[in-house]
């Protein structure tokens, strides 16, 4: 029974993290890291909120922090859209340095040493952590929203138009601002509300959830716009990943999640080549 | 006068920075991973000289050990696109480091290796000025050598120096391998002055500001611009080394490294953006 809190409880911290920044990704074909400012500004909003003593406030704390960070990110990211995506890369790198040491300059005396606040961050006599029920539920929202987002068609449509050509898109009555707001609101939304569970897992750091978005670009550049195989990847992510821990410890966990990444983009790179010469 | 401490952090800032101008010139490659390269190396020279007694089989492991992480960046960077290769050299550095937490038998993990030969530290004044012939001679590379020309043309475009006879991946690969060995440098000078190494030690902000310092130098004023970037990216931490807490200056260090990135990188993007407009035009 605890193994598959585990499992559920890492399955969802993944699939959460995937989710935020599936649009971006995968329809605006926007590589960036600067979203990943919205999980310690969740986490950080969650745990000012522990006064109130309710696990719902403390995860509506997080999502509207997540979003207010999300949108002053996006700004950047707005910019630099339809530019090198290298060079997008490394300045969004750039810029989610420069925030989360503003947030640790910000936290009392530092965030870096600040444990999570609030009922989120305890655990039942049966190990099971508090969190889990709140993150499950969420997560299910998250899926019913973006099977609906697909089947609705027309703002799933937009982003990728968006995604392909700016100029284009706004040639159709497209406002390519309004779309990209709307995405990094949801993926901000999302964002946040991953980052209260992180940060009640492993408490509140500046650095919350950077490592894992490196993951979710790897699960996203396999499986695209399907959900389906979102779900399912990240499954077997974390199912490695746990099989890492047992056999050879913490660290080993972390470093084989990255080596997967790294295969993955070195097989992806490689067909692409094969392709090209074809 | 110079303290050794800073003149440690601005030795190994001006070998990583050259790692990075060296592998952004030759290969027109952003490359955030060259601290990691140094962890490795780090760990390969202190292992080496603690297991035999020896320095210079700890210089050759070393060296053995960056000739191996440039051979395979170097395939990396062939087979991947820019920004997949830059996921994969962040992905790659924290590997690195999880490596060394993990192989704790072999890397003492997280309570660090220490050195046990009894031979005295290298003053950090003698590293820095070690640094500077590689500086001297990086800058000698790119302005007065035919190989240095070649290695910038197989980078700045692959296509036109096929054209000219110029064997374009050989180039490029000797470019990663020099850069690797700059990186290992680095590591080893580290290790000899600080008779310490940790996994924390080389960590992604030193990786970026190298980076950000290596994009900014130019290789016609190498000697001017080198000294300007690593004394604001690397030396900016020990010179405000009595100012606020330790975390404190950490987040200071990490604002300053963020934004002199993110506006070295977007100028770069422009200029280069510039160029293809002239060629186009």
């Amino acid at each position: 029974m605890q193994l598959l809190d585990t499992f559920l409880a890492s399955w969802c911290l993944q699939f959460l993290c995937v989710a935020a920044f599936s649009m971006q990704f995968v329809n605006l074909r926007l590589v960036t890291l600067s979203l990943a400012v919205a999980f310690p500004c969740g986490a950080l909003a969650a745990s000012y909120t522990a006064s109130s003593g309710s696990g719902l406030v403390q995860i509506v704390a997080g999502i509207l922090a997540g979003i207010l960070a999300a949108s002053l990110a996006g700004t950047f990211d707005l910019w630099c859209m339809g530019r090198n995506a290298a060079f997008t890369l490394l300045a969004s790198l750039g810029v989610l340095k420069v925030l989360q040491a503003v947030l640790t300059l910000c936290g009392f005396g530092g965030i870096q040493s600040m444990p999570f606040m609030g009922d989120l961050g305890a655990g039942t006599p049966f190990g099971r952590p508090v969190w889990l029920p709140y993150a499950l539920v969420v997560t299910l929202a998250i899926v019913a929203f973006s099977a609906y987002l697909r089947r609705s068609r027309s703002f799933f449509l937009s982003t990728i138009a968006v995604g392909d050509s700016k100029t284009l898109s706004s040639l159709y009555g497209i406002s390519p601002t309004a779309v990209f707001f709307k995405v990094q609101v949801l993926g901000g939304a999302i964002a946040g509300a991953t980052g209260v569970f992180l940060a009640a897992d492993n408490g509140v750091r500046p650095d919350l959830g950077t490592m894992m978005a490196l993951k979710a670009f790897a699960i996203l550049s396999l499986s695209r716009s399907s959900l389906t195989m979102q779900l399912v990847l990240t499954a077997l992510l974390v199912i490695t990943e746990y099989a890492a821990a047992y056999y050879l410890g913490g660290h080993a966990r972390e470093a084989l999640g990255l080596v997967l990444l790294c295969v993955i983009m070195l097989i992806e790179g490689k067909i692409r080549g094969q392709e090209a010469v074809q | 006068m110079i303290s050794s401490e800073l003149a440690l952090a601005l030795a190994v800032g001006v070998c990583l920075t050259l790692s990075a101008n060296v592998v952004w010139l030759g290969t027109r490659r952003p490359f955030p991973g060259c601290s990691a390269i140094s962890l490795l190396c780090a760990y390969a020279f202190t292992i080496c000289w603690n297991e035999t007694g020896f320095i210079l089989v700890g210089v050759l492991g070393a060296t053995v050990v960056s000739l191996l992480i440039g051979l395979f960046l170097h395939e990396s960077c062939e087979l991947l696109p820019q920004s997949s290769f830059i996921l994969f050299s962040l992905a790659a550095a924290e590997i690195a480091k999880r490596l060394a937490y993990h192989f704790s038998l072999l890397t003492g993990g997280s309570s660090g290796l220490s050195v046990s030969s009894e031979i005295g530290r290298l003053n950090g004044l003698w590293l820095l000025m070690c640094s500077g012939v590689a500086a001297v001679g990086v800058a000698y590379l790119w302005n007065s050598t035919k190989e240095g020309a070649k290695w910038r043309s197989a980078g700045e475009s692959p296509v036109s120096a096929q054209t000219q006879g110029i064997n374009d991946v050989s180039c490029r690969r000797r470019a990663w391998i020099l850069a690797s060995l700059l990186a290992g440098l680095a590591g080893c000078g580290y290790s000899c002055a600080i008779h310490f190494i940790h996994p924390d030690d080389f960590g992604l902000s030193l990786g970026l500001a190298a980076l950000a310092a290596g994009m900014a130098s130019r290789p016609r004023s190498l000697i001017l611009d080198l000294p300007i970037a690593v004394t604001v990216l690397f030396g900016f931490r020990e010179i405000l080394r009595h100012v606020g807490s330790s975390s404190e200056r950490f987040a200071w260090h990490e604002i300053v490294v963020g934004a002199a990135l993110a506006i070295i990188v977007l100028l770069a993007g422009a200029l280069q953006g510039k160029d293809v407009a002239n060629t186009n035009a």
